[in-house]
């Protein structure tokens, strides 16, 4: 079979089918959705899940294909480029043409995107059963995973910029799926506007590219190529640090960083499955696979690395200080999501890109269980998010307990589980580089992690019900296609660990080598650090249980005794107070005071300081005034008009 | 051939609608809608094989180069999004769909004319044939609106026929010939002859004033607000789009071959007829609350961005050409998606269009894929980066500051800044509702009906090539 | 010369009409007048070449001006009847 499509389809269009799967299924269900809306739901529900499914499975196997084949070809660099499909628009004599790129960085990201995407689509089709919307769900969830393909796969600046607007619009959609809940509507406008803040760092960036290669012949007809830009990296150097801190802001927004993360824990009003897929899987790890996939650009401004190192351990240690307080289970995930991408920002930011990357892929995995574990619980509960008001479903939830279990063992790092091999990489790469202060608040980090991993644990499935009575009786586990991926994510997070070294071999050479401090630490002590980081996670997580399950009372009295402490995390640092007040509030004044009665003002002073707004209107105003709606006045207008031009060209 | 195949198709339903009484208003689109594919295919061949000069044995007072047949397709599709769309619009409303079909027809025949015509008595007699017809189409409705609108064209419209027609009678006074491309224009020697000179300048400004007012630039556009919103939703898209695509056309010829003898006087007009028409445009939009005349307004804006290429002509010939092609194909697309999305929407039991912009509230909630198209639009139209609209703009821009007009190019785009403001706030509305409008006491759906969907879906699908192949697209233009 | 020069007067009053009255028969009627302004010209500039092209244009002008008017009293009847008034001052809902 796998002989027969090879011999007949050239690599090149196998990897632009990886992009058409998925959008042709969405295409589909785009019908389907408006047939839904003639016919009823329930007769084509069916079809649009089987197709919905069908196509990232199918991408998933034409991304394998592409892997095996380009591996298994001794003595090359396995990289594949489709080369240009046409020439999209130019201007003189450059081009941007649409082309395709599987590396070695691309694939990794195109297996875990098509990968852990097919396993969530397969459980939608359990979580989504009986909704109104679900072909159109199906649609959007399709219609991302193209724009995300297009992301990690393009093979230039301004198609993976394409891409990353592409995955903005299905978030912002797949947000507000739900739309008849005001309080979510609001959370997809944020989301967009906070998004939009970052992308114009994006386009800064490319702007300033443009800008620098403007004028050097060497640079070719294609400059915004990846291959050209890492050719010419040089040229860029003059203005590295700019360039890069405007792509980086780029990366924050998508990513959630500080200080543009507030869009993300609001970002759960969607369905879980879009959660795990989009807000923790693969969407917001695009800025870290941005930063990746520029790392010879990053590796120019010794500067704007360190900010990516420096945010990166901020961010990690602050979102997770917040997560130790939430009691919505999809917050105290949206907060772990934050701190982890921090983490990944922290290893890219030292240089380590690869370890980055591989902690992207094993947190795909564990996160994308986690989501759908607390999907499967929520799902179990008709709607009911409060971890305190569940408890002790690991009786009535065997198989989801045994995923989120494994999955919360993995992100606290806990031998042999993934996440342990990534994180460790992450704090060891961090450490013999140099950076010890960050090490020490990655270290802290770990530990914030495991507990308030184990917390949301222990109060969701351990101890005593607290779920009313008549609830508890409805409790049941969920059907085979939410449990079989959530038990198949539950296993690649158990296992992930295996992949560590394939992937940072395979990884490797992608990357430019980054200027490493002369630090020579001791052999045995990443050996070392393993070993107590493990004690040290076992450690919160126990601490974690102790509290929450044997101790119940306990958080409660400490609650009390560090009262402000405890309002001041609880309130997640008034950071959304803080915009608030320092940024949203001042825009809405300056428009609604500023402008409204600086009119008043200038048309009295006569000119006006307020600048162009006030201009438009006032040249409004009169233009529009001459619109009187009498068809003399317009004659009478028109001959005048007519004088004047007879008299300029004329005269 | 195309011109032929609407004629007869007009011919012949108009013959049937006066014979057979109960001829149904599907057959008749069938049609009408088949004459148009044969323009579509007569005009693709015609570009696709060399270009011959047919010879009838008499002057044939037209071209048959790429540009009048790449303006054909542009009129079909313009006409094809037109007519489908108003299929549902025209039956609820009871009205007699043959004679709309002829009517459109008609004009489509006349804007044909007009813009493969060389000269100037046939491009003239097509643009009344396309203008009768237009004001007929206006008053369609019989309220009161449609009919301040047919009134409101037709004696400013009037007005500017005669004093095209004045121009052109000067233009024959100072040339001899009334053929645009005459050998005594050419050799014309403008300093000896001070007589002459005056005669062909006061022509100009007669031909652009009449011109001017069809393609609705400042200082001429006074009718266009009342007459856009006041004539029925399809068939303000016909204006927006083929009547404003043929006058740009038939404009462009003219002004080729004045070019050369007048020199940059006309540059300098068009100049600040360009400026002055894209702000006026814009600046009023911003304070409309009716969608309908905020995309009248917007209209003009556009004829403004296109009055761009006129003023770089006297540099580039092709370039200009090219970008306005391209930029009235575009337009096209996008304005017929934008109207055809207005069509759509309904309220039952009510028969009046509803325009107003309150009605769109929260429409991104029950109809998402349809906010989302209207959004597709919008945002084309306001050139926002991956659309269609944007490569349009972009074109014309850019030929500009090759050209050297580089100021012109900035006030453009601070222009098309300004214009982000009005295209955004439908979508804002669609999708946020806006606590300062008057809540509307009833929803408004969007009926579900096939052909105004259908021509959505074209829309889209267009906009979708243009935006993804503007070189592919811009290559054939310069064929 | 001189045809020219009453040609561009006729013309001139036609527009005039055409501003100062709001009657619309009227209206139409200054419309015809500056056709016939234009049709002179066009007969002036024929004879001053030598060349009979004018007096061709003339009479298809003849026809347009015929087409124009037909129309323009449909119109003109169709808005009677819906309000009573050939004023066009009374028409003024569409602005701004």
């Amino acid at each position: 079979m796998i002989q027969f499509i090879l011999k007949n389809i050239s690599m090149s269009g196998l990897i632009w089918l990886v992009v058409l799967f998925p959008l042709a299924s969405s295409a589909i269900n785009f019908f389907l959705s408006i047939l839904s809306s003639r016919f009823g739901f329930r007769r084509v529900s069916s079809w649009a899940s089987f197709i919905g499914t069908m196509g990232p499975i199918l991408s998933f196997i034409s991304v394998a294909i592409i892997f095996w084949t380009l591996t298994g070809i001794e003595g090359s660099e396995p990289v594949a480029i489709t080369g240009p499909l046409y020439q999209w628009f130019g201007f003189g004599n450059w081009q941007v043409e649409i082309g395709l790129r599987a590396d070695q960085l691309s694939q990794v990201m195109a297996l875990v995107v098509t990968g852990v995407g097919s396993l969530i689509h397969i459980y939608s089709i359990g979580y989504m059963d009986g909704d109104e919307g679900y072909a159109r769900y199906f649609a959007e969830l399709n219609l991302f995973l193209f724009f995300m393909l297009v992301l990690v796969l393009a093979d230039n600046l301004l198609l993976m910029f394409v891409g990353w607007e592409g995955v903005g619009l299905c978030s912002y959609l797949l947000i507000g799926f739900w739309f008849n809940d005001i309080e979510k509507a609001r959370a997809g406008k944020k989301a967009f506007v906070v998004n939009r803040i970052g992308d114009f760092g994006f386009i800064i960036g490319i702007f300033l590219i443009w800008n620098m290669f403007a004028g050097q012949d060497v640079i070719g007809a294609n400059p915004f190529s990846f291959e050209t830009l890492e050719r010419n990296a040089v040229f860029l150097l003059p203005l590295a640090t700019p360039i890069c801190l405007a792509l980086f802001a780029g990366a924050c927004g998508k990513s959630a960083q500080i200080p543009l993360y507030v869009w993300l824990p609001d970002a759960m009003a969607g369905p879980t499955p879009v959660s795990a897929l989009i807000h923790a899987a693969t969407m917001v790890t695009a800025g870290v696979y941005m930063v990746a996939r520029l790392n010879y650009l990053f590796i120019l401004s010794p500067f704007a690395m360190n900010t990516v190192a420096f945010i990166g351990a901020g961010t990690a240690l602050f979102a997770a200080t917040i997560g130790v307080m939430q009691k919505d289970i999809k917050k105290v995930l949206a907060y772990s999501t934050i701190s982890q991408l921090g983490y990944m920002f922290m290893a890219e930011g030292v240089g380590a890109f690869d370890a980055g990357i591989y902690h992207l892929v094993t947190h795909a995995f564990f996160k994308a269980a986690l989501f759908l574990g607390a999907g499967s619980v929520i799902h179990a509960l008709h709607g009911e998010q409060d971890l305190f008001k569940m408890g002790g479903l690991k009786k009535y939830l065997p198989g989801t307990f045994a995923a989120f279990f494994v999955a919360a063992l993995a992100i606290s790092g806990i031998w042999p589980f993934a996440g342990f091999f990534s994180k460790d990489k992450i704090l060891w790469e961090v450490y013999s580089r140099g950076y010890v202060g960050l090490w020490a608040i990655g270290f802290i980090t770990a530990g914030l992690t495991s507990f308030y991993m184990f917390r949301a644990v222990s109060l969701a499935f351990l101890g005593k019900p607290r779920m009313p009575e008549e609830k508890r009786a409805h409790i049941h586990e969920s059907s085979v296609s939410m449990l079989v991926p959530l038990v198949l994510l539950g296993l690649l997070s158990a296992a992930g660990g295996l992949l560590m070294l394939p992937i940072e071999h395979y990884l490797l050479p992608r990357f430019a080598a980054a200027v490493v401090n002369n630090f020579e630490p001791h052999k045995n002590l990443e050996n070392i650090f393993a070993i107590i980081s493990v004690f040290w996670a076992v450690h919160w997580a126990i601490v974690a249980w102790i509290i929450y399950v044997q101790k119940p009372s306990w958080p409660v009295s400490v609650a009390e005794r560090f009262r402000r402490i405890y309002k001041l995390i609880h309130n997640k640092y008034y950071i959304d107070e803080i915009y608030s007040l320092l940024i949203v509030r001042p825009i809405k004044w300056f428009t609604e005071f500023a402008l409204w009665k600086g009119l008043d003002k200038s048309v009295v002073d006569g000119v006006g300081v307020e600048g162009s707004p006030l201009v438009v209107m006032l040249f409004g105003n009169v233009a529009r005034f001459s619109q009187t709606g009498l068809a003399a006045h317009y004659l009478f207008f028109m001959v005048i008009g007519l004088c004047v031009v007879i008299g300029w060209i004329v005269l | 051939m195309p011109l032929i195949a609407v004629l007869g198709a007009a011919i012949i339903i108009l013959l049937l609608i006066s014979w057979w009484k109960r001829a149904s208003g599907e057959l008749l689109l069938i049609m009408a809608v088949a004459a148009l594919c044969a323009v579509v295919m007569f005009s693709w061949n015609g570009l696709l094989s060399p270009f011959t000069v047919i010879d009838v044995g008499f002057p044939l007072m037209a071209a048959f180069d790429n540009l009048s047949y790449l303006s054909f397709i542009i009129l079909a599709i313009a006409s094809f999004l037109s007519l489908v769309a108003s299929y549902n619009y025209v039956k609820e409303r009871g009205q007699n769909f043959g004679a709309y079909i002829v009517l459109i027809l008609f004009a489509l025949f006349g804007g044909m004319i007009m813009s493969c015509g060389t000269n100037l008595i046939a491009i003239f007699i097509g643009l009344e044939t396309l203008s009768l017809s237009a004001y007929a189409l206006a008053g369609y409705n019989k309220d009161l609106a449609s009919g301040e609108a047919s009134i409101k064209y037709f004696v400013l419209g009037a007005a500017a026929s005669a004093i095209l027609l004045l121009g052109i009678a000067f233009y024959f006074g100072a040339s001899g010939s009334f053929e645009i491309s005459n050998i005594r224009l050419q050799v014309m020697n403008l300093q000896a002859e001070v007589t002459n000179k005056n005669i062909f300048l006061l022509s100009a400004a007669l031909i652009i004033t009449g011109f001017g007012f069809k393609t609705a630039s400042v200082p001429f556009q006074w009718w266009a607000p009342d007459v856009y919103e006041g004539s029925p939703l399809p068939v303000t898209t016909f204006f927006a789009t083929a009547v404003k695509a043929a006058a740009f056309v038939a404009f462009y010829r003219i002004v080729s071959s004045m070019i050369p003898v007048t020199g940059d006087t006309l540059m300098q007009a068009f100049y600040v007829i360009a400026v002055l028409t894209m702000t006026f445009g814009n600046v009023c939009a911003i304070y409309q609350d009716n969608v309908k005349r905020m995309l009248a307004y917007s209209s003009i804006a556009h004829a403004g961005y296109i009055m761009i290429a006129f003023v770089f002509m006297s540099r580039d010939m092709i370039a200009a050409k090219e970008a306005m092609l391209f930029y009235l194909l575009t337009y096209t697309v996008m304005t017929a998606g934008a109207f055809a999305c207005l069509t759509m929407l309904k309220r039952k039991g009510v028969n009046h269009e509803l325009t107003d912009i309150s009605n769109l509230a929260a429409l991104g909630k029950r109809s998402p894929w349809f906010a989302f198209a209207f959004s597709v639009f919008l945002l084309s139209l306001a050139g926002f980066p991956p659309t269609a609209g944007f490569f349009a703009k972009f074109y014309i821009f850019k030929s500009a500051i090759q050209n050297g007009f580089v100021n012109l190019a900035i006030i453009a785009v601070i222009n098309s800044l300004i214009s982000v403001y009005y295209y955004m706030r439908p979508v804002v509305v669609m999708y946020f509702g806006s606590d300062q409008l008057p809540r509307v006491s009833e929803s408004t759906d969007e009926e579900f009906n096939y052909s105004t969907a259908g021509v959505i879906i074209l829309c889209m699908i267009l906009v979708l090539i243009l935006g993804l192949f503007p070189n592919a697209v811009l290559s054939m233009i310069g064929m | 010369m001189n045809y020219l020069i009453l040609a561009i007067v006729i013309f001139c009053i036609g527009v005039l009409g055409l501003l100062v009255r709001r009657n619309l028969i009227v209206m139409l009627m200054s419309v015809e007048l500056m056709l016939s302004a234009t049709n002179i010209t066009f007969v002036y500039f024929s004879k001053v070449w030598g060349v009979l092209d004018g007096q061709v244009a003339v009479l298809l002008n003849f026809v347009m001006a015929a087409c124009e008017a037909a129309v323009g009293l449909a119109i003109i009847v169709q808005l009677f009847k819906l309000k009573g008034t050939v004023d066009i001052g009374n028409w003024r809902e569409l602005k701004k």
